[in-house]
């Protein structure tokens, strides 16, 4: 069947950006100022890792560890030839879908982990959680930002995207980037768990954001940690969202100076 | 008074069945009393994209742990899940072009104006110009029943490749539409187009 692909020419495009981690912001009085929605254009915007905070002895963190147990179902191959812009973007070569990010140990990448409780106010980070439109697919696939924070999204690519955000809680936006090099700032104004960012040129162009009232969140990266740093000393209720295999929610103890180490498992149907 | 009001109904009764009789002008045939419900909008989220949406995933190359892995319907059930979808898109383009069918639910204002029409500018183009929604709507039946045919055939590829068209079909109407003024969006489509036409793509 010429369909099949040779696996010679396989290349599995992993969210490789992005850090794992949510640094912590300093404690303040919350008033995030309301952004004015803007467009630019820059030549040198560059995707680059948020800074990470050093862990205050004062507080504690967890340090998360995410895995598939049975048989890890597969991705799709993206038909990027549906808009031959798209295989140019993506230099002609076969980028699969991000849905089940995981190694042969079984570690699972795109999991969003965030805190439920009663925290003291922290006013959101200055910097941006950045997302870049790059080869027709969003990178990362799953992040995290805080209310107030400012959302980033960038056109890597030589033609036109949109930004879609289908909100239940007032998150909505909805533009176009015509051309390469666009930056689009949003400040999502309310929690969401998970607002959904897409391309209606592009279908299959799905990203995924927490938007979350604290900086107590985080990410699994491909080895499928995850780290929360300078939680004040409490119990809580962990939450995990994974795009196929659902939400959990565990319970966790945090102390002052200590990091408390949870594995969370995923159970696949192929098991 | 009882028998006078009997002659009574039976004239009145002579006089209908006269007038019943007598001769009149040919009744014209306006069809069946169709009565819509749902609106276009509506019948485009409920039916027919995401019977495309399915049509569209039911060919696909998956790559896992082991390596590469074709899938496609492969039994009686699998198939006919496929065409079931196909039929909803194909009778879906009648339900479209179903005389009284709304754009949208009164109130319905487009989300996004910058970009897109309101549904009354919707409707003003639909009713402005039947002849041109009526080509669109059956661009989408003719490539609808182009995927029935690769179904009905067994062809996957034909599959593959006939579900790609029925997205092409989908945008050419929402960029008469929809948003008209997304300029862009019109650019890429015709580039996508013209590559497409290089490729030999119909």
């Amino acid at each position: 069947m010429n369909r099949l692909l040779p696996a010679g020419l396989l290349l599995l495009i992993v969210a490789a950006c992005g850090s794992s981690e949510s640094p912590s912001g300093t404690r303040v009085d919350p008033a995030p100022a309301q952004l004015e929605v803007a467009m630019t254009r820059e030549a040198d915007w560059t995707l680059a890792p948020p800074p990470v905070a050093a862990q205050q002895a004062d507080l504690g963190s967890i340090r998360i560890h995410i895995r598939l147990d049975g048989t890890a179902p597969g991705n799709r191959v993206i038909r990027m030839g549906m808009d031959p812009g798209c295989d140019v973007a993506s230099g002609g070569q076969i980028v699969t879908e991000e849905g089940v990010a995981v190694t042969r140990e079984g570690d699972l990448a795109n999991v969003f982990v965030r805190l439920e409780g009663d925290f003291p106010p922290v006013a959101p980070p200055s910097w941006p959680v950045q997302i870049d439109q790059s080869g027709c697919v969003y990178r990362p696939h799953v992040v995290g930002v805080q209310v107030g924070q400012v959302l980033e999204m960038h056109n890597g690519d030589d033609l036109s995207h949109n930004l879609h955000a289908s909100s239940r809680q007032g998150n909505d936006f909805n533009v176009g980037q015509a051309v390469e090099g666009l930056v689009y700032r949003y400040q999502p104004q309310s929690e969401e768990f998970m607002l959904q960012l897409g391309c209606d040129i592009h279908r299959w162009m799905r990203s995924y954001i927490g938007v979350v009232g604290h900086p107590y969140f985080g990410v699994s990266a491909p080895d499928g940690s995850a780290t929360i740093r300078n939680v004040p000393p409490g119990t809580y209720t962990l939450h995990s969202w994974h795009e196929i295999f659902g939400d959990q929610t565990t319970t966790v103890e945090v102390r002052a100076g200590e990091s408390t180490v949870l594995e969370i498992a995923y159970q696949s149907a192929g098991a | 008074m009882k028998i006078a009001m009997r002659g009574l109904l039976i004239l009145s009764g002579a006089v209908l069945l006269l007038a019943g009789c007598a001769p009149s002008e040919p009744a014209v045939d306006t069809g069946p009393d169709f009565r819509p419900v749902a609106t276009i909008r509506e019948i485009m989220n409920y039916q027919i994209d995401p019977s495309a949406d399915a049509i569209w995933a039911s060919v696909a190359t998956v790559v896992d742990l082991d390596g590469v892995h074709e899938e496609y319907p492969e039994t009686e059930d699998e198939w006919d899940v496929v065409r079931a979808h196909t039929m909803r898109i194909i009778e879906g383009v009648n339900l479209l072009l179903m005389p009284g069918r709304q754009v949208a639910q009164p109130g319905i204002r487009s989300e996004f104006p910058e970009i897109e029409l309101h549904p009354e500018q919707v409707q003003e183009l639909i009713d402005g110009d039947r002849a041109t929604f009526t080509e669109y709507a059956m661009g989408l039946h003719e490539r609808a029943s182009a995927t029935l045919a690769a179904i009905d055939a067994r062809d996957v590829d034909g599959l593959l490749a006939s579900g790609e068209m029925l997205d092409v079909a989908c945008e050419r109407c929402h960029l008469h539409y929809w948003y008209p003024n997304d300029t862009t969006a019109r650019e890429q489509f015709e580039e996508s187009e013209r590559l497409r036409q290089e490729a030999g793509i119909e």
